[in-house]
């Protein structure tokens, strides 16, 4: 059995403006051990997706509108709150892009780390002390004993998202949700924290959903990728096969606007146009508009997804039979 | 080899720091050229100070020391109505459109003042007309002028940077990682549109980015930065394909590889950047450089000329 199972997720928001259907009808599966890469432009629902699995979602103006979230076999959205609680943070853990606001600037690195083993663990403080300096030797921050009793600002950015890690960490976590880890550090720090977390992924069998918008990362990163537009799934595929054979012409698009670091073109082949708002979706294919390939039965009505073998699933009328 | 634009010699900007005696040396005298025609890719990491680089050589700030020259002039001793003149030919384009754009003034009224207080003499009607001119030339449509920023995307946003930039028909311009605050396909719409108007406008660019794929497809030299010094400088080819300095290899091999065809071949550099407050002696990447000798702990490497007219900071026998 898979450890996490999204089946037909469905998260909207409610605003003055409309409906925004930021998760729209999503389903995904990801095995223990193993990576799942989501990418994807600014507004596609990357990140909505993955506060939707740690049900995080803020509730006055969103909703789960339909879906299921089966984690280790139970279905997430209808667990009470104190239930949730006890999974946040323990089988079930996160870590953000922006270390420094994910910190508390007022505590040291060492009771914040801390805090959660004695909820989740039921550690006394001292013990809970100890642990907290092994996970940051864990997490590779040099003289552990010493960094625990520094506050966050005393630490560079790498730093911060390693103490980020080492608290995600403190409930040997399942899942792992690493959203934009590594988008605000420095490339040569980057390569660091990448190298860090599948480390630890090989040492701890955890499993990984990494949400970015660097296919660089996704590369190094995922075993399979999810491509994410306008809050559906385009493109799904193993990570190799999405790279040597793109299909969906989003994907395609994305990856041509990457300047390729080994070849010497003049121009970048471009997607035109901008991602359509929120509230205000195409009713057919919501990429049709940027298409090359689009043509009149595509802005009409929605695409399903198309299984094209080798675990590979494509939202396109190109493939559909 | 065409002629130097920008040359610029020795310059040093150190900000206090707190304490007196310890001062941030954001850049540490540097020396490099701009020749005409040219785009010089600056790239470095955080606090490598590539921006203040870029401010310096428009004379948006005071050089502690050294002197930079625009077509042989001097910049840094310009003040008053010279300086304001000579602000026509150099422009910027700032990294973040959000924040480089007054919300309070339609796309018009942006576009306008740099006429407004250039060229006091032309009429409304002939500043509307190059307005509108300037946001064809960036891909903007005629009504987009009597809107205001927030109106915009962000790609929509820096080309009214850009256009704003532009408006002056300026010789060069300095791009301060100006497509970084953008998503990946509106990017490359953007860096497709900084390239035509450098042909069309016969501009010189200095373009600041972190992004090693993005200097490399847009940049004919390249300028390599660590903490306020500069380690390499030389032709795009020599930097990406002889890497010679060890911390110009391990930035290259740091970008993650779409392809992944050579994974197995990158450095991990341990450790972080020092703080430029208090930069480690004799060469400032010796404490993360692989190659470590003990000359580097003593002695700051000077520049030196390889025979394909790379210049190198650093102790080991290169060629």
């Amino acid at each position: 059995m898979s450890l996490l199972e999204v089946r037909n997720l469905k998260t909207y928001f409610y605003t003055d403006a409309g409906v925004g259907k930021a998760v729209d009808d999503i389903s995904f599966t990801l095995d223990r051990g193993k990576t799942l890469g989501i990418v994807g432009e600014s507004g596609c629902g990357k990140s909505v997706t993955s506060l939707s699995i740690m049900r995080l979602v803020d509730t006055t103006v969103g909703r789960y509108e339909g879906g299921e979230i089966i984690f280790d076999g139970r279905d997430i959205l209808k667990l009470p709150e104190r239930e949730m609680q006890k999974l946040r943070g323990d089988k079930l853990s996160m870590i953000f892009q922006e270390p420094m606001t994910s910190l508390n600037p007022v505590f040291t690195v060492g009771y914040q780390i801390s805090e959660s083993l004695m909820l989740h663990k039921g550690m006394d403080k001292k013990q809970a002390w100890q642990r907290s300096i092994e996970l940051l030797e864990m997490v590779g921050i040099p003289e552990p004993a010493r960094r625990v009793d520094e506050y966050p600002h005393q630490l560079s950015g790498g730093m911060r998202q390693r103490v980020m890690i080492a608290m995600a960490l403190s409930g040997d976590p399942e899942l792992l949700i690493a959203d934009e880890p590594t988008t605000a550090l420095d490339v040569t720090i980057q390569a660091q924290i990448l190298a860090l977390l599948k480390s630890l992924q090989e040492q701890l069998n955890m499993a990984i959903i990494i949400i970015t918008h660097d296919l660089g990362v996704i590369a190094e990163m995922a075993d399979e990728v999810a491509v994410m537009y306008a809050g559906d799934i385009v493109e799904m595929a193993p990570t190799r096969e999405l790279f040597s054979d793109p299909k969906h012409p989003y994907t395609i698009g994305l990856m041509n606007s990457i300047p390729d670091i080994e070849e010497n073109a003049e121009r970048l082949r471009t997607l035109e146009g901008l991602v359509p708002s929120l509230y205000d979706m195409p009713a057919g294919c919501r990429f049709a508009p940027r298409c090359q390939f689009a043509c009149e039965q595509c802005s009409k009505s929605r695409i399903g997804l198309t299984a094209l073998g080798g675990g590979r699933q494509v939202r396109c009328r190109r493939f559909e039979q | 080899m065409s002629e130097v634009l920008l040359d610029v010699r020795h310059l040093k900007k150190y900000f206090p720091s707190g304490d007196r005696n310890r001062p941030v040396k954001a850049v540490d005298d540097i020396s490099f050229q701009i020749f005409r025609g040219e785009t010089l890719g600056v790239v470095g990491e955080s606090g490598c100070g590539k921006s203040t680089t870029g401010r310096l050589a428009l004379n948006l700030m005071q050089p502690t020391e050294g002197e930079i020259r625009f077509e042989g002039r001097r910049l840094d001793v310009m003040r008053g109505k010279t300086m304001r003149e000579m602000r026509k030919q150099m422009q910027i384009i700032f990294q973040d459109p959000y924040a480089s754009l007054d919300p309070r003034k339609t796309v018009f009224q942006t576009l306008a003042e740099p006429f407004r207080i250039h060229n006091r003499e032309m009429s409304r009607e002939e500043i509307h007309r190059e307005v509108t001119r300037l946001i064809g030339c960036v891909g903007l449509r005629p009504e987009h002028i009597y809107r205001y920023p927030h109106e915009f995307s962000g790609g929509q946003r820096q080309r009214v940077g850009i256009a704003r930039a532009i408006a002056l028909n300026p010789k060069f311009v300095v791009c301060d990682e100006p497509v970084s605050a953008l998503d990946v396909s509106i990017q490359a719409q953007v860096i497709n549109l900084l390239q035509d108007i450098k042909q069309e406008y016969n501009l010189t660019y200095m373009f600041i980015s972190h992004d090693l794929r993005i200097i490399k497809h847009l940049c004919d030299r390249v300028m390599v930065m660590y903490l306020g010094t500069v380690v390499e400088i030389g032709s795009k080819e020599a930097i990406y394909e002889r890497r010679r300095h060890p911390y110009t290899q391990a930035l290259l091999s740091a970008i993650p590889n779409i392809r992944q065809t050579d994974t197995g071949k990158r450095i991990l550099l341990t450790g972080d950047i020092p703080s430029p407050i208090n930069p480690p002696s004799g060469c400032p990447f010796h404490p993360r450089c692989r190659y470590c000798m003990d000359v580097c702990k003593r002695e700051k490497p000077a520049l030196r000329e390889m025979e394909d007219g790379t210049r190198v900071a650093c102790h080991l026998e290169l060629v």
